[in-house]
């Protein structure tokens, strides 16, 4: 998995690619901890290049939402790629997260 | 012109001094190679190497600059003495081969920490009299060369220890798995079940559950988001929440009955950072009337009249939201009817070529057995997906219940 991270003011930009699993989500949490520590409160979530995302990701995207929401903020998911979408929908976490498809999402998910 | 009696007697004994320091320095290195920490603490290891550093090279004191910071944690192994302005060089050289120090106030020598997988830092010496030669720079280098094996010995023991406790959890959680799953299935005229669980190595928290209510029965499949031992125990209190559950409704009402299990693992789910998808279904054995609250979980498969319908997620799984009620999926089952939970390991299990079964084959799999029982319904499904990923490792658990309605049974049997 790479993670890319671009922070403005207080919302972060981060995209990720491959394989979103067990093995990532222990640095995910990390990183996503240190965002919060610096003041980041708002999380833009870019899935478009994720090929496969299993339940300990959709763990760490919830807890990520949750601690968003706690400093006041927000997380949204920009652009899930097909099979990512599928695992939104089959577990029923499409109804509790926010997701944002690609068309509503072009011209909010870049940092410039 | 010849040199004088006492130019030769001062060669000589020059050459003695030579000699004899050739000698200790030979003596160095043999106690070297005899030398062998009694420790793979890296720490512990570390000290001793410079304490038999400093004494094979005669120095007033001798250092290891690490520049792992986790293995350092701002001590540095240091025997003797040696100056703050020497340790600051020595943090800050990028020298890759052993030199000695010039323009430094004692004679000062530095020596880089490496294998040739990696740099573990630098051993510096220092001594308040005479000057150190190539030889005891040579002799500083095979001491350092020393010390990164034992560094790399104590990096690869931390790593096996690692392991080890890694396995010892997951083999707590496969126990706790299997005790947790160790129930009979209810067995009763009217219905038939079929259920099988098959833990991956790193335990992945799968469940079933299945009880009696006063018209029907209950069963349900979850599965605990995460691996191993932290969703063990949570798959251990969600199996346990779920039978107490079935045993607060015993009027047989799947909608609440799930959100009694959510209930009571929702505060605990939260602080944990984890979820639980779960399927949850309710058989009225008299009637056929059957609901299903599906919280997340796939696959969940019908089969009826010669088809599949796969039924949809109606909420997301335990623990993200605060607990509330979801209305169940409801229809009747006729008679050989059969509904099929299965844990995502049955779709998502993906062999050598990176190719999964997917919802779709496990519909055709059910589709393909429906005419056996729900036990043979199960293993069949659970049998292809083993089969598929028989040349890559399981990484998820296998897990499935099925719930056929035998309506006739009783009265066919009797003829």
């Amino acid at each position: 998995m790479k993670t890319t991270v671009e922070t403005k003011l207080r919302t972060s930009y981060i995209s990720i690619e491959g394989r979103f699993d067990a093995h990532e989500v222990a640095r995910f949490r990390e990183q996503m901890d240190d965002l919060l520590a610096a003041g980041t409160n708002q999380f833009r979530v870019d899935l478009s290049t994720v090929n496969f995302i299993d339940s300990s990701a959709l763990a760490a995207l919830v807890a990520l939402s949750r601690s968003a929401t706690t400093a006041a903020g927000s997380l949204e998911i920009h652009n899930p790629s097909a099979p990512t979408q599928v695992i939104l929908e089959l577990t029923g976490l499409d109804q509790a997260l926010s997701i944002i498809a690609s068309e509503e999402s072009s011209n909010s998910v870049q940092a410039n | 012109m010849h040199p004088s009696i006492g130019e030769l007697r001062q060669h000589v004994a020059e050459l003695a001094d030579a000699v004899v320091s050739a000698n200790d320095q030979l003596l160095s290195l043999y106690r070297l190679t005899q030398f062998a920490s009694a420790s793979l603490d890296s720490n512990v290891a570390s000290q001793e190497t410079v304490e038999e550093a400093r004494s094979g090279l005669g120095a007033t004191g001798v250092a290891f600059i690490s520049n792992d910071p986790n293995t350092s944690q701002g001590h540095t192994p240091m025997s003797g003495t040696v100056s703050s302005s020497l340790l600051n060089v020595a943090a800050a050289t990028t020298a890759s081969l052993p030199q000695l120090i010039p323009h430094h106030a004692n004679p000062a020598m530095l020596a880089e920490v490496r294998t040739n997988s990696r740099c573990y830092g630098a051993l510096v010496a220092e001594r308040d009299h005479g000057p150190f030669g190539t030889a005891d720079l040579k002799l500083l280098d095979a001491m350092a060369s020393h010390l990164a094996l034992i560094l790399e010995l104590s990096a690869l023991h931390e790593d096996r220890v690692h392991q080890a406790v890694l396995q010892r959890d997951y083999d707590t959680a496969s126990a706790l798995a299997r005790a947790a799953l160790n129930r009979p299935l209810p067995v009763s005229t009217g219905m038939e079940l079929g259920a099988a669980s098959i833990p991956a190595r790193a335990a992945g928290g799968d469940f079933y559950a299945a009880g009696r209510s006063k018209t029907g029965v209950y069963v349900a499949l979850g599965d605990v988001s995460g691996k191993g031992l932290p969703a063990a125990l949570v798959m251990t209190s969600a199996i346990s929440s779920t039978h107490s559950a079935f045993a607060r409704h015993p009027e047989g009402d799947a909608s609440h009955t799930i959100y009694d299990v959510e209930s009571q693992i929702c505060g605990y789910l939260s602080e944990t950072g984890m979820f639980v998808t779960m399927a949850l279904a309710h058989m009225d054995l008299s009637s056929g009337q059957m609901e299903v609250v599906n919280r997340g979980q796939s696959p969940v498969v019908l089969a009826t009249g010669g088809q599949t319908i796969n039924i949809a997620a109606c909420g997301p799984p335990l623990g993200v939201v605060s607990a509330r009620l979801y209305p169940a999926h409801r229809w009747t089952m006729s008679d050989n009817d059969l509904l099929f939970i299965g844990s995502d390991g049955c779709t998502d299990q993906r062999n050598a070529s990176q190719v999964s079964i997917g919802e779709s084959g496990v519909s055709q799999l059910v589709q393909n057995a429906v005419g056996q029982s729900a036990q043979a319904v199960v293993d069949a499904v659970i049998g292809a997906a083993t089969a598929f990923t028989v040349e890559a490792e399981q990484d998820d658990d296998l897990t499935a219940i099925a719930i056929r309605r035998r309506h006739n049974r009783r009265s066919s049997d009797s003829h």
